[in-house]
């Protein structure tokens, strides 16, 4: 009987341990592809910016949270002409969208911030 | 004498001195806030933290691109050109290999849209998506046709819902300086029509009880869209989440 009790006493044990190792290893996991796409996104987001802005002729804010940059864009044929670039922080602070000849591209960084906001300014 | 010269010398010795160090300290000064001056900086972080990045502006503020210096300059062509023969044996193998030269059927496009994927090869002719509560969502139309929008914007705040349609090049179509469809309500009551093609239309909004406008029932707006123009949908704001914006056609 106490042999018995013993046995599955272990087994009990083995398996709340399996549980919880798996349990934070998952989290881990999450955390590390939250940080991932995060760091890949803000990459992105500032590649682009940072080359709007060297190449910028004027940076003006239009509000609190957007900015048009005008910048020298090149062409497939590598022929320079001037964009407008608008670079704007949604309401919610999560998303940062870059809007030229009306083409929108959005990083949306919902999903990774965990309920927090975005901190995203641009100086001139 | 002596000594007093000696000390006047000693003087100039810790004046210059003094001078050399600030000589050092203004221009080391110079350096660090020069780049500040032509540059601009990016504010980035998770709130409350803050990344800030300096990014040197190459062009002066103001300034005007040079076009015209700018433009692809053309080679001129090569006097006394020494071309070299193509050698026979490649015509032989030409003629006598044909299909070497010859690009297979198979590798003929079948599809006229770029980077189709499965599920939009796969569609057929005719379909509905919907975009419901708040969101956004794009729609690239396959081959010409007919478009039907048909939505509801329901809220007790601050909502919006909007529609774009982009030419096959990026630009946005646009009905007398507006987008295609654009809707916004301040609150659940207030008289706040839609505007369709540049045009309010009245009868969207319904008078429900005394001064309580609701938006009417079955909207429905069709127009006719072009092979690869994009439709944008968007809805943002305090929309419910049984708003909805539904898409169908045979463009889709």
């Amino acid at each position: 009987m106490v042999e018995i009790v013993i046995s599955l006493a272990l087994v009990c044990g083995a398996v709340i341990l399996w549980t919880y190792i798996l349990s934070v290893s998952r989290d881990k996991s999450n955390t590390l592809d939250n940080d991932q796409v995060f760091s890949s996104l803000r990459a992105s987001l500032l590649h682009n910016l940072k080359s709007d802005m060297r190449s910028s002729i004027a940076i003006k804010p239009l509000s609190e949270n957007s900015w048009e940059i005008e910048t020298v864009k090149l062409d497939d044929s590598a022929t320079p002409s001037v964009k407008k670039v608008i670079y704007e922080l949604a309401a919610d602070g999560k998303k940062v969208s870059m809007s030229v000849d009306g083409r929108v591209k959005t990083y949306d960084f919902s999903k990774v911030l965990d309920g927090k906001r975005l901190n995203f300014k641009i100086w001139p | 004498m002596i000594s007093q010269r000696y000390s006047t010398g000693k003087g100039l010795i810790l004046k210059s001195g003094h001078n050399a160090w600030i000589a050092l300290f203004l221009s080391v000064a110079v350096f660090i806030v020069l780049p500040e001056l032509f540059a601009a900086k990016i504010e980035f972080d998770i709130f409350p933290a803050t990344g800030t990045f300096n990014v040197e502006k190459l062009n002066p503020s103001g300034g005007v691109v040079d076009l015209e210096n700018s433009q692809q300059t053309s080679a001129s062509e090569v006097s006394n050109p020494n071309v070299t023969p193509v050698p026979d044996f490649i015509s032989r193998i030409a003629a006598e290999f044909p299909h070497i030269f010859a690009l297979p059927k198979s590798s003929q496009p079948v599809s006229s849209v770029p980077n189709a994927t499965i599920p939009e090869v796969m569609r057929p002719p005719f379909s509905e998506t919907a975009l419901e509560g708040k969101g956004e969502k794009e729609l690239v139309a396959l081959r010409d046709g007919g478009v039907t929008l048909k939505l509801l914007l329901s809220t007790y705040a601050e909502a919006s819902m909007e529609v774009h349609l982009y030419d096959t090049d990026g630009a946005e179509v646009w009905f007398k300086g507006s987008s295609l469809l654009s809707w916004h309500r301040l609150d659940a009551s207030t008289y706040a029509p839609l505007q369709f093609k540049g045009t309010v239309d009245a009868d969207s909004m319904q008078l429900a009880q005394t001064g309580d406008y609701s938006p009417a029932e079955d909207l429905s707006y069709s127009f006719d869209i072009k092979e690869g123009q994009k439709l944008v949908l968007k809805t943002y704001g305090n929309a419910e989440p049984r708003s909805f914006i539904k898409v169908s056609g045979s463009a889709f």
